[in-house]
C-alpha cells in the first residue's frame, strides 16, 4: 500500500507538510504503561517514524532518571525507556502486551509488539532508573525539548504540556504557524494592488454579452462598484449600515437578470469588501514582540521570519501583511478565474520575495547562512502571516517551586465541581510514592469493609500537608470523597481512560510536531465520572 | 494481580459485576469501532456482539465476541434481537445506518451510545427513549442532489462532472445502470433535451456490447466526448445563455500523446505529487483509455465466473478512481470547467471525512465512560461530549442531554411488539379489538386513525376497503412494521407495531400478545408501566385458534462467526459517509 493511500484520510487533515513533519519527528516514551502505549499507537498509526527531532513522553509511574545522552539514542525511531518487568495486571489494561510477555522486561516487549503495528517503525528500549520528573523536565527545558507529562489515576487523567519559551531549533519552537483558520481569503478589495485594478478595468460591464456578464468574477464586480462608490463619496468606503445597504443596492441594480449568480456572490461578499484590511491586533503584538526586535544568532527561524515580515510591513507592505494569495471558488469562466488566480498568486509571490530578501538580510547580519531557513518555510509563514500564534509556557520549576499559583488554586478548590482537586491529589499520590515506594492501597478486593483505614490516614496526611503548602488551611469537605476515591484507585490505570488520554495526548503531540492548530496551555484534567475536562494555566 | 485488577479496583465490585454480565452490541468496526472493541475487552466486558462488514480479531479467550459479517439493516436483526442487549454502541460512518439503529433502539427500548468523528472533532451522546433526544430529534443535513439535466447536459462546476463520471458513465459501462429518473423530471421546457438523453443512453448500451475489444475505449470516447457533445450543441436554445461545450476528438489527442499506448507508466510515479497535481489533457486521455481497458478486463474476468457480475464504485479502488478522475476532467475540459486532481476527486466522489487515530481513540474512551454511567443507572451523569482538539482552549466540552423533541416523529411514538396469527387476524380485528377505545384493555386509539405500512396507507377514515383482509393478505408478515397515526385532534402519540407471526398462544382463549414501550406522556391511557405485556382473550367465535403445520419461526438463522487472529486489524481508519447507497447500503468500512 503506498503512503498516499495508506494515509489518505489524515493527509486531508494536515496536508503533506503535516505528514512530512510527523514522519521526520521522533518520540521517546518514558515508561510503557497502558496510557503510554495507547499514545504511541496513535502516533505510529499516522506514520510517525523517522527522526530529525525528538520529543519525550513521561508517564511517571516510576520515578525517572534519564541521562541526557539517552535522549539521543535511536535515530529514526521511537525510544521507550522503562525499567519494569511485565506483570499480569499490565496485560489486563495494556493492549500491547500478551500472555507470553509476563516477566519479560516491559520495555522490550512493548517495543516488539508496537513494531508489528507499523513496519516503518523501529523501537529501541533502554534501561531506566527512577528519579524525579522535575529533574527530567529541567534537563529538557534547558535542551529546549518539548515534554508532555501524562498521568492516569482511576477515572482521572492529567496532561501537562511543557515547552520552553522558544528555541534555537527551527522545528522546536512553541510558535504555531499553521492554525488552520477557517477562512484565509484575503482579497484586498479595499486596497487593490495595481495589477488587480488593471485587470478589473478590462471588463466593460455595458458592452459584454449576457453570457460574459453572468460570468464576471464577483471580485471584479465588487472592485467596480467600490470604485464607483469612492468616486461619489470622497474616496471613502461605505461604513454605516445605511451606506452598506446603498452599496448593495448599487450592485443589485447592476444585474441584467435577477438570477445572476455572480452578482449574488458579490452581494454576499459586499460586507467584507467594505471593511478595511488591517493586521489583527493580537498578531500585531507578536510582530512587535521583544523577540522580534532583538534578533540574535540564537533567534529561532520563527522570530527571524516574523522580524522580516515586520520589516516588510513597515516598507513594501505599506502597513499590510504579505498577501496570502489564495482565491475562493466563484462563478466565473475558467479563463477569467485562472487570470484572477494568477494575479493574486503573482502578488503573493512578489510579497514572499520581498520577505525573503528581508530574511536573508537578517540572516547575514547575525552570521547565519542563507539556508538556515528554507524557502518553503518562508512561504508557509507568509501564507499564514495573519494567523500566527505564540504560546509561552511556564516551566514545571515555576509551577511547583518558584511561583506556584497558590491563590488561584486555593480559590478554585472551594468549588466542589472544579477539577483542580485532582491536580493536587495526583501530586499527593506522587509524594506518597516517594515516601513509601508504592501507591496507596486503601482497598483490596478481598476486604468487604472497603478498605484499609491506616492507608487512608497516611494518604490524607500527605494531602493535608500539600494543601497547606498552597495556603489551604482547611480541606473542604467535598474533597474527602475524592481523597477516598484517589486512595482506592491508587496507581490503577483503567483501559478506557488510558485510551482517552492516549488520544488526547497524541493529538497534542501532533499539533506540536506539525505546528498546526494550538496546543493546550498548559494543563488539562479529565474526570471520567462526570466526563468533564478543564484546562488550566498552572 | 489479575488482568482486571485495575478496573475492578476503580469501578468497585457491584459495577464491575454488571460490566462482566451485560451484553453489548457494537455496530461498526471502523476507526472508532476497533478502538472501542479493544477498550471493551480490556475493561472487562465479556459479552460483545459486533456487526461489521469484515473484521478479524482475537482477544482474551474468556471474552465472548460474536461477529456478524452483515448489514445492520438485514431482517435478522429485528427488534427482538436488539432486545437481547443491555447497551448498543454505534461506531458508524453514515447517516442512514445511524438512523436505522436509532429507530431499532427506540423500538426495543435499549440505550444507545452514538458517536462520530471528523478530523480533530468528535462527539459522543447517549440516547434513551423518552428520557433524551433521539438521533432524529434534530433534523440532519440531507445530501445534495443534482438535477439530471445539470449532470447530463449542462454541468457548470467540477462536482457535476464528477457525479456524471461516477454515477452515470461508470455505472452505465461497468456497474448497475441507474434507473433513469428522466421521465420524472420531464416538463415542457426540457422535453427535447430528455429525448436526446434517452437516446444517448440507448446508444451507449450498444457500444457496451463490444467491451473487451481493442477499439472499446475509442468507441466510448467518441460516443461521450464527441458525438454526444455535438448532439447537445444542436439544442441551440440551451447555449444562448451558456458557454457552449467544445467536443474533443479522439484522433487529435491520440496524436498529441505519444505515450498513448503506455498509459500505465504514470502509475509508477503514483506518489503524492502526481496525485495532487492537475493532469494535462494527454494525461487524462491516457488514463481514460487505460483505466477503461483495465476495468473491462476485470469485469469480463468476473463475468466468466458470474455472468451477472458488475463493478461497484469504490473510492479506494485505483482503477475506478483513475477512470472517474480522467473522465470527469475530460468532461470539465469540454465544458470549460475547472479540473481537479485525483486527490481532490477522491474526496469529492467519495465524500471523504478526514479521520485520525487520535480522535477515534479519545472518542472510544468516552464511549466506555458513558457505558459505565448507564450500567450504574446514572443516566443523569451521561452527557453529550464534544471533542474539539483544534481551536478551543478546552479539549472536551459537555452538554447535558436534552429531552426528546416533542414533535419528533421517531421517538415521540409508542412502540409495540404484536405477536399475532397473521394468517387469521384481519385489519378489522386489529382496529376494533386492539386499537379500539371501547375495549377494556384496548390501546384507546379510537376509530379515527390512519394505518400505514411503509409509505402506503392501509386504512384511514376514507379508505376502509381492506378491513376484511388478513394481515398476510396485506403483506403484513413476520418482522413488518405498521404505523398508526391518530387524527390531528388527538393528544396521543402515533404507535408503531412490529408484527411477529405466531400460531399458538399459551392460553386457549388468547389470540395475540402485545409488549410495548410507551412514551411517558401517553401512559394515562394505559395503566401499565413502560414494559407492559397485555394478553387478551378471544372475543368472538371467529377468532378461534386453529393449530396448523405452518412454520412458526420464519426468521433466517443467524450466522455466527468467531473472530480469528489478525494482529494487523488496525488499519488507518476510514470514516466515510457512504454515497453509493440504495437498498444494499453497507454500514461499515474495514
Amino acid at each position: 500500500m503506498d503512503k498516499t493511500q495508506k494515509y489518505d484520510r489524515q493527509l486531508r487533515l494536515w496536508q503533506a507538510s503535516g505528514q512530512t513533519a510527523l514522519e521526520s519527528s521522533k518520540v521517546c516514551l518514558v515508561n510503557g504503561t497502558a496510557t503510554g502505549c495507547e499514545t504511541l499507537k496513535n502516533l505510529i498509526l499516522p506514520g510517525m517514524v523517522l527522526a530529525e527531532k525528538q520529543s519525550i513522553f513521561v508517564d511517571n509511574n516510576n520515578k525517572i532518571n534519564i541521562i541526557k545522552s539517552n535522549l539521543y539514542l535511536g535515530i529514526g525511531s521511537f525510544t521507550i525507556l522503562d525499567g519494569k518487568t511485565v506483570e499480569a495486571s499490565d496485560i489486563g489494561n495494556n493492549f500491547f502486551l500478551d500472555a507470553e510477555s509476563i516477566d519479560a522486561p516491559r520495555a522490550e516487549r512493548v517495543a516488539i509488539l508496537l513494531q508489528e503495528l507499523n513496519d516503518d517503525v523501529k523501537v529501541i528500549t533502554t534501561d531506566l532508573h527512577e528519579k524525579p520528573l522535575l529533574k527530567l523536565s529541567e534537563i529538557l527545558w534547558n535542551a529546549k525539548i518539548p515534554l508532555i507529562v501524562v498521568r492516569t489515576v482511576g477515572f482521572v487523567g492529567y496532561i501537562r504540556v511543557v515547552l520552553p519559551e522558544h528555541t534555537g531549533n527551527v522545528y522546536f519552537n512553541t510558535n504555531v504557524v499553521e492554525t488552520h483558520p477557517e477562512n484565509i481569503s484575503d482579497l484586498r478589495l479595499d486596497t487593490p494592488f495595481p495589477a488587480l485594478l488593471e485587470y478589473a478595468k478590462t471588463f466593460d460591464f455595458e458592452k459584454i454579452d449576457s453570457l460574459e456578464h453572468n460570468h464576471i468574477p464577483f471580485v471584479v464586480i465588487l472592485l467596480k462598484y467600490l470604485e464607483q462608490w469612492r468616486n461619489e463619496h470622497g474616496n471613502k468606503l461605505p461604513s454605516t449600515s445605511a451606506e452598506k445597504n446603498a452599496f448593495k443596492q448599487a450592485i443589485i441594480s447592476g444585474k441584467r437578470v435577477p438570477d445572476e449568480e455572480n452578482f449574488d456572490e458579490a452581494l454576499a461578499g459586499a460586507w467584507k469588501a467594505c471593511s478595511v484590511t488591517k493586521i489583527p491586533s493580537e498578531v500585531e503584538r507578536i510582530y512587535n514582540d521583544a523577540a522580534c526586535s532583538n534578533i540574535s544568532f540564537e533567534s529561532s527561524s520563527f522570530w527571524i521570519i516574523a522580524r522580516a515580515i515586520h520589516d516588510f510591513v513597515e516598507n513594501e507592505g505599506h502597513g499590510l501583511l504579505p498577501l496570502a494569495g489564495s482565491l475562493p471558488d466563484m462563478k466565473a469562466d475558467t479563463q477569467s478565474y485562472v487570470a484572477l488566480q494568477t494575479i493574486y498568486r503573482q502578488k503573493a509571490k512578489e510579497d514572499i520575495a520581498s520577505v525573503r530578501a528581508h530574511v536573508h538580510k537578517i540572516l547575514s547580519s547575525i552570521g547565519r547562512p542563507i539556508d538556515f531557513i528554507s524557502n518553503q518555510e518562508i512561504e508557509s509563514f507568509c501564507k499564514h502571516a495573519a494567523f500566527i500564534k505564540v504560546i509561552r509556557y511556564r516551566s514545571l520549576q515555576e509551577e511547583y517551586i518558584t511561583s506556584p499559583k497558590k491563590s488561584e488554586i486555593a480559590r478554585w478548590i472551594r468549588d466542589p465541581n472544579d477539577n483542580i482537586v485532582h491536580y493536587l491529589l495526583i501530586r499527593a499520590i506522587d509524594q506518597f510514592y516517594e515516601r513509601y515506594q508504592r501507591y496507596p492501597d486503601a482497598a483490596t478486593l478481598d476486604e468487604e469493609d472497603g478498605g484499609n483505614e491506616s492507608e487512608f490516614i497516611n494518604f490524607k496526611s500527605i494531602v493535608t500537608r500539600l494543601f497547606n503548602d498552597y495556603g489551604i488551611k482547611e480541606i473542604p469537605s467535598h474533597v474527602d470523597d475524592f481523597i477516598h476515591e484517589t486512595c482506592r484507585a491508587g496507581g490503577s490505570e483503567i483501559p478506557n481512560i488510558a485510551s482517552l488520554l492516549g488520544g488526547l495526548v497524541s493529538q497534542e503531540v501532533i499539533k506540536i510536531v506539525t505546528r498546526q492548530y494550538i496546543p493546550i496551555d498548559n494543563t488539562t484534567i479529565f474526570e471520567g465520572i462526570k466526563s468533564t475536562s478543564t484546562t488550566y494555566s498552572l | 494481580m489479575s488482568r482486571t485488577s485495575h478496573i475492578r479496583r476503580v469501578l468497585e465490585q457491584p459495577t464491575f459485576n454488571k460490566v462482566t454480565q451485560c451484553r453489548i452490541l457494537l455496530v461498526g468496526a471502523g476507526g472508532i469501532g476497533c478502538e472501542l472493541l479493544k477498550n471493551l475487552v480490556l475493561s472487562g466486558f465479556r459479552h460483545i456482539e459486533l456487526i461489521a462488514r469484515d473484521s478479524a480479531l482475537k482477544f482474551n479467550p474468556d471474552v465472548e465476541i460474536i461477529a456478524h459479517h452483515a448489514n445492520i439493516k438485514d431482517a435478522q436483526f429485528n427488534v427482538e434481537w436488539f432486545q437481547r442487549f443491555d447497551i448498543v454502541m454505534n461506531a458508524l460512518d453514515n447517516l442512514e445506518a445511524r438512523r436505522h439503529v436509532n429507530f431499532m433502539c427506540l423500538a426495543a427500548n435499549i440505550p444507545l451510545i452514538e458517536s462520530g468523528t471528523e478530523g480533530y472533532l468528535g462527539q459522543v451522546t447517549v440516547i434513551k427513549k423518552d428520557l433524551t433526544e433521539c438521533y432524529d430529534c434534530q433534523s440532519k443535513p440531507t445530501r445534495k442532489t443534482y438535477a439530471v439535466c445539470t449532470i447530463r447536459s449542462t454541468p457548470s462546476s467540477p462536482i457535476h462532472c464528477i457525479v456524471w463520471a461516477k454515477n452515470y458513465l461508470f455505472n452505465q459501462l461497468f456497474g448497475e445502470p441507474e434507473d433513469e429518473p428522466l421521465d420524472n423530471e420531464m416538463n415542457n421546457d426540457n422535453a427535447e433535451e430528455i429525448q436526446i438523453l434517452k437516446r444517448e443512453t440507448e446508444l451507449l448500451k450498444e457500444i457496451k456490447l463490444t467491451m473487451g475489444s481493442q477499439e472499446y475505449a475509442e468507441k466510448v470516447f467518441k460516443k461521450v466526448f464527441t458525438d454526444d457533445i455535438e448532439r447537445l450543441l444542436t439544442m441551440e436554445d440551451v447555449w444562448k445563455k451558456r458557454r457552449p461545450p467544445v467536443p474533443l476528438t479522439y484522433n487529435d489527442i491520440n496524436k498529441l500523446s505519444s505515450n498513448g499506448k503506455n498509459g500505465r507508466d504514470y502509475n509508477n510515479d503514483m506518489n503524492t505529487l502526481k496525485d495532487q497535481r492537475i493532469w494535462t489533457l494527454e494525461e487524462n486521455f491516457n488514463v481514460f483509455v487505460d483505466s477503461i481497458n483495465r476495468l473491462s478486463r476485470r469485469l469480463l474476468e468476473e463475468q466468466k465466473v458470474n455472468p451477472e457480475a458488475v463493478l461497484a464504485f469504490d473510492k479506494d479502488d485505483d482503477d475506478v478512481l483513475d477512470f472517474v478522475t480522467a473522465t470527469a476532467n475530460l468532461r470539465a475540459k469540454i465544458f470549460g470547467i475547472e479540473q481537479k486532481s485525483r486527490f481532490q476527486v477522491k474526496a469529492m466522489a467519495g465524500n471523504i471525512i478526514p479521520a485520525i487515530a487520535t480522535t477515534n481513540a479519545t472518542i472510544a474512551g468516552i464511549i466506555v465512560v458513558q457505558a459505565f454511567n448507564i450500567l450504574r443507572n446514572r443516566l443523569e451523569d451521561c452527557k453529550t461530549t464534544y471533542l474539539d482538539g483544534s481551536r478551543r482552549p478546552c479539549l472536551l466540552i459537555n452538554e447535558s442531554l436534552n429531552g426528546p423533541n416533542p414533535s419528533c416523529s421517531q421517538c415521540r411514538v409508542n412502540y409495540y411488539i404484536l405477536r399475532i396469527n397473521t394468517k387469521k387476524a384481519t385489519l378489522k380485528d386489529f382496529l376494533e379489538k386492539i386499537l379500539n377505545s371501547n375495549h377494556e384493555q384496548g390501546l384507546a386509539y379510537g376509530n379515527e386513525v390512519t394505518v400505514e405500512k411503509g409509505a402506503s396507507i392501509i386504512y384511514d377514515m376514507d379508505f376502509d376497503e381492506k378491513l376484511d383482509s388478513t394481515f398476510e393478505q396485506l403483506d403484513i408478515t413476520n418482522g413488518v412494521f405498521i404505523k398508526v397515526t391518530p387524527d390531528d385532534d388527538s393528544n396521543q402519540f402515533p404507535a408503531v407495531f412490529n408484527i411477529f407471526h405466531r400460531e399458538t398462544f399459551d392460553s386457549q382463549d388468547s389470540w395475540y400478545t402485545i409488549e410495548g414501550s410507551i412514551s411517558e406522556t401517553h401512559v394515562s391511557h394505559i395503566k401499565t408501566n413502560s414494559q407492559n405485556t397485555v394478553t387478551e382473550s378471544i372475543p368472538t367465535h371467529k377468532r378461534k385458534i386453529e393449530t396448523t403445520d405452518m412454520e412458526l419461526d420464519e426468521q433466517p438463522s443467524t450466522s455466527y462467526k468467531k473472530m480469528e487472529l489478525d494482529p494487523e486489524y488496525i488499519v488507518v481508519e476510514d470514516d466515510i459517509i457512504m454515497t453509493e447507497d440504495g437498498p444494499k447500503s453497507v454500514i461499515t468500512l474495514d
